[in-house]
């Protein structure tokens, strides 16, 4: 903190490239960029573009956007963040599983947490049709199988309506 | 997705709902039941003040028969989610005497058919899961249980002393519970 404080007075930001697999840049403080654990063992190495080839453009961005506010995070500003957070893990199924991907690839611990909890969240009340959809998942259980696996567990598929929706 | 990315997200999950999704796919099912899994999801929700459940055992005296619920703790949820648990099936809960760890409890209930005979299951409430153990070598002498996690062999240990009577020494039994069931 204190030496990123003294080097943006004098204004000696260091700065890197993150390059999308579109092909987009995004030139970023080095500050910011080494909450992602992949990218900081990359800037020890002395990389200054770094080529993301895993993450597209629109992921890159939702990206950039968590780990800019997140850098900001201070004592003060808890609440802030909170609601930051929440608003970042509203997006449909398919945009947090590329998320959650790049955040794993990119090793960006705090972001990998908050969107496992959110996902897990979401399907914690869906019906097993339902959650097979969500993840694209084909039943691989013959009837039969299924039923003895269902079977092992009555209890756990009683007990109230499951969530059918897919959102 | 990548194997790690669903560990996390179904570590993230609370106890109940993972017997469900064991239905989901052969995969997720190997993944529920897979020995690091549980103690991930373990570590993780043994921190989590949301998951803290009270067992609770009563005696029903118009069959003298115990019943037992299981309620969340947690200022978060509803008094009214309490949910009664069957006791393992081949068994009336005529006493109830609990030791515990880890969320894991020891039950000593009566043999549905010997009612005489007394068992001893290792039971997870969240789970619902439940193993006889083995007699032990002693079963009529008074003794008392203790249940602990051996962090250096990583299994859970159930340990017997039996009640140091005159004229008479009994060893105590140590049993491992292996395999993580």
């Amino acid at each position: 903190m204190a030496s990123s404080s003294s080097s943006s007075k004098t204004g000696l930001k260091k700065m890197l490239t993150l390059k999308s697999s579109d092909g987009d840049e995004f030139e970023l403080e080095e500050s910011i960029v080494i909450q992602c654990q992949t990218i900081k063992h990359m800037v020890e190495d002395g990389f200054s573009l770094i080529p993301l080839q895993n993450v597209d453009t629109k992921t890159l961005t939702k990206i950039i956007e968590y780990m800019k506010k997140h850098a900001e995070k201070t004592e003060s500003n808890k609440e802030e963040i909170k609601n930051f957070n929440k608003e970042f893990v509203k997006g449909s199924f398919d945009d947090q599983f590329e998320l959650v991907s790049a955040a794993n690839y990119l090793h960006i611990n705090g972001l990998m947490d908050l969107l496992c909890q959110s996902i897990a969240d979401r399907i914690n009340n869906k019906s097993v049709r339902a959650v097979r959809e969500i993840f694209n998942i084909s039943n691989d259980y013959t009837p039969d199988e299924e039923e003895k696996v269902r079977d092992e567990h009555k209890w756990a598929h009683e007990g109230g309506e499951f969530d059918e929706s897919l959102d | 997705m990548g194997i790690h990315v669903i560990m996390e997200i179904l570590s993230k999950l609370p106890v109940r709902s993972l017997p469900r999704f064991k239905c989901v796919s052969k995969f997720w099912k190997a993944l529920i039941i897979n020995r690091y899994f549980k103690k991930n999801h373990f570590n993780h929700v043994k921190n989590d003040r949301n998951s803290q459940k009270l067992l609770i055992c009563l005696l029903c005296l118009r069959d003298d028969k115990y019943s037992m619920y299981y309620c969340h703790l947690s200022p978060l949820q509803q008094v009214e989610d309490v949910q009664e648990l069957d006791c393992p099936s081949i068994s009336i809960l005529v006493q109830c005497l609990i030791y515990y760890c880890d969320g894991l409890v020891i039950i000593e209930a009566s043999d549905i058919i010997d009612s005489a005979r007394l068992i001893l299951f290792l039971f997870n409430p969240s789970t619902r899961e439940s193993i006889v153990l083995p007699d032990s070598e002693f079963p009529w002498e008074p003794s008392c249980l203790g249940l602990d996690y051996d962090s250096t062999s990583g299994e859970y240990k159930i340990l017997k002393v039996y009640d140091d009577l005159p004229n008479r020494k009994l060893p105590s039994e140590i049993l491992a519970l292996k395999g993580g069931s």
